[in-house]
């Protein structure tokens, strides 16, 4: 039976009554777990909250938005996302108000109306959209299929990684002398090099030291939802775990889906095995923001393909905000925007400019808030001079030198990050050969290469983890079941061999 | 047509401007640096930028003089009145051979502290800077308290993250050093350092 849609006027009224119905729950839950049931008030507010967004739920889904009910729990989950982001927007304006002065609830009146067109939009946007064809096809068995593949190797390689830190860090390998400083959390060696500096931000925020290393160079996206984490009750070290090996999680979905639209399903599924096999991947586990830069990045380009224009901005400017490498993403979204620009109307035309700007737009709110910081735009890419890193004409040369001089001392650890330079290169002429669009190639191409114009090939076998289309190209050199086998079992000794020796040269 | 054009630019441009002001605005809700972090920061920058030239130390019931000079390869030469000498490197302080005059440490020359002690209470500027910037680059609370040298206001800075502790107090206005502090189990001592010199003095350090 056909149920007749209310205006958008009538449907707006109905979501405010709705939200005011949840405002009224939530802090009767509120008052009811601190007063009566004595529990904290950080608790209780999460119970509370979870209360109120359920039952905002059940009531929007009956009455705001009845003409486009879907599964329950599958609207249900997007409902809760977009209650959490509303939350979020909520807390943001929060902040930004008090911070320019005015009272905490004056301020709190004005962010929660702020955050109504947002909730409003998102659900009408997304938790209750109508179905489609493509939307019902969300989940075909062939698909369901490969997440469940996805998911598989993804547990097994997370269990790889975090039983080797666990038994490395048992064994007081490689030196002993290093773990009295570790042995605070039996991960703790996931959270060691940058890791330090990531939950150093989400504590204290950034403080830039001139002349010396100092956490301006890490993007702030990781260390905010570490810190939002750590105020829910979770210790940094946890709180970066799981949303490294959760990212990944996501990334690898969102890899396959991506590599899909490039290649045949097997092909795709082959992709993200190998992405969670890779050897430098146990860097994906660490205390370090590259599984969620794979994520957004990932997902970006799905979104992007699929038309959701809006969807890909947000996730390209998550992903700017995270790791600058991301502003590459600009590269094969303009070439699929000017690809479809036709066929595009004008509105989808300005939405899909938006998404090729977004990521570069990200980098510049975080370059505009270091200028009025540190009177530096561009000190996140300053302080990676104190690290012996910096742009210049001659890098190449430099970081080959340096290379010729490695070894015999301490810095062999370079030919490691060379090697894997060399692969990704190897893998993206695989993977343009194989038919994936060349402008994600060059994306690919200029994360690996564009690190070695700053005189160093230190890192680049981890900045290389983000140039997608090289799983897709090992994926296609994987298609023999042979050589699937040989990919498979060496990619996963060389991860343990990799996150084994963790301690010994930084990802 | 110029009207579609200016629309898609304007969504657009509207759109990639709501990103890059959100991305401030995030950033922005991170934890803002203490005082005492941007206190470190501005003596920091006073430490690189001056050099020191020694001072009066006290250590073991005894006064002396102590000064310090550059050596090539960015190390340091610290030389006490009782003919020690010292060759700062980093953070590393290495005895050269003593030349015994004038009064001696009898009491605790033997103590294994004391090169350490002497080395920090050498009044060298660029072993402060590296200390201070070691705790900053380690999250660590720096700005301890504040505290009055000879009627000057001060601030007192823990350039040491466990024993033995080191602290430099700085004057609040200048932030120039004025006295460092040491303190471990068996050593204690200060030096009232002398007063800073620029940086293009070679002799100092």
């Amino acid at each position: 039976m056909l149920t007749a849609a209310p205006g958008p006027a009538v449907r707006f009224l109905r979501f405010a009554v709705v939200g005011s119905i949840g405002y009224v729950a939530n802090l009767a839950v509120f008052a009811l777990l601190v007063h009566d049931a004595r529990l904290g008030y950080l608790a209780a507010a999460t119970v509370s909250f979870s209360a109120a967004v359920a039952l905002n739920y059940v009531l929007n889904r009956a009455w705001t938005f009845r003409d486009a009910r879907g599964r329950f729990l599958v609207q249900g989950a997007r409902f809760a996302a977009v209650s959490c982001a509303a939350l979020g927007w909520n807390l943001l304006v929060l902040h930004l108000l008090v911070t320019a002065g005015l009272d905490k609830l004056a301020a709190q009146s004005i962010a929660v109306v702020a955050a109504v067109p947002v909730s409003f939009a998102g659900n009408r946007l997304w938790a209750f959209r109508a179905q489609t064809g493509e939307r019902a096809a969300l989940l075909s068995p062939s698909r369901a299929a490969a997440y469940r593949t996805v998911a598989l190797w993804w547990g097994l390689s997370r269990a790889l990684v975090l039983l080797t830190a666990l038994a490395v860090q048992a064994l007081r390998w490689p030196r002993a002398a290093w773990y009295p400083s570790l042995v605070h959390h039996p991960f703790a060696l996931l959270g060691a090099w940058d890791g330090r500096w990531y939950r150093m931000v989400a504590e204290r925020g950034y403080l830039s030291v001139p002349s010396h290393q100092s956490d301006v160079a890490f993007f702030p996206l990781f260390p905010i939802l570490l810190g939002g984490l750590h105020r829910l009750g979770l210790s940094l070290d946890t709180a970066g775990l799981l949303l490294a090996n959760v990212g990944l999680l996501v990334g690898l979905a969102a890899l396959y889906e991506l590599v899909r639209t490039w290649l045949p399903e097997q092909v795709a599924v082959r992709a993200a095995v190998y992405a969670a096999l890779f050897p430098m991947g146990y860097v994906f586990s660490m205390v370090y923001p590259e599984a969620i830069v794979l994520a957004a990045m990932a997902l970006a380009g799905v979104l992007a393909f699929r038309g959701r224009w809006w969807a890909a901005a947000v996730a390209a400017a998550l992903g700017g905000f995270a790791r600058p490498e991301a502003i590459f993403l600009a590269v094969p979204l303009l070439a699929l925007t000017v690809r479809r620009w036709p066929s595009l109307g004008d509105a989808d035309r300005g939405r899909a400019l938006a998404a090729v700007g977004a990521a570069p737009a990200a980098v510049a709110g975080v370059a505009l808030y270091d200028w009025h910081m540190f009177g530096n735009a561009l000190a996140f890419s300053s302080a990676q001079r104190e690290w012996g890193r910096w742009f210049s004409p001659d890098g190449v040369a430099r970081a080959v030198q340096e290379l010729a001089r490695s070894p015999g001392t301490e810095n062999v650890w370079l030919f490691r990050d060379a090697g894997f330079c060399l692969l990704y290169l190897v893998l993206l002429a695989i993977a343009l050969r194989a038919g994936v669009p060349a402008s994600w190639v060059i994306a690919g191409g200029l994360i690996v290469l564009l690190p070695l114009e700053t005189g160093s090939f230190t890192s680049d076998g981890r900045f290389g983890l983000l140039a997608l289309p090289a799983y897709a190209g090992l994926a296609v050199a994987g298609r023999r079941r042979w050589l699937d086998l040989l990919v498979r079992c060496g990619s996963a000794v060389l991860l343990v061999a990799a996150s084994a020796t963790v301690l010994m040269r930084w990802p | 047509m110029p009207i579609r054009v200016v629309r898609v630019a304007g969504v657009a441009t509207v759109a990639v401007c709501v990103v890059a002001s959100a991305a401030y605005g995030l950033v922005s809700t991170l934890p803002a640096p203490t005082h005492g972090d941007r206190v470190a920061v501005r003596v920091l920058d006073r430490l690189q930028s001056t050099r020191g030239r020694g001072g009066v130390m006290q250590i073991g019931g005894l006064t002396e003089r102590v000064s310090c000079e550059r050596l090539r390869g960015g190390r340091h030469l610290v030389d006490l009145d009782d003919g020690t000498r010292l060759v700062l490197s980093g953070t590393h302080a290495r005895r050269l051979g003593e030349r015994m005059r004038g009064r001696v440490l009898a009491s605790v020359t033997r103590l294994p502290s004391l090169t350490s002690a002497e080395a920090d209470l050498s009044g060298s500027h660029a072993l402060y800077a590296t200390q201070l910037a070691s705790q900053l680059a380690h999250g660590r609370t720096i700005l301890v308290g504040s505290t009055v040298v000879r009627g000057r206001p001060a601030y007192r800075l823990r350039l040491t993250h466990a024993r033995p502790l080191l602290e430099l107090l700085v004057a609040r206005g200048s932030l120039t050093p004025l006295v460092a502090v040491y303190r471990s189990a068996t050593v204690s001592g200060r030096t009232v350092l002398g007063p800073s010199t620029t940086p293009y003095r070679w002799h100092a350090c």
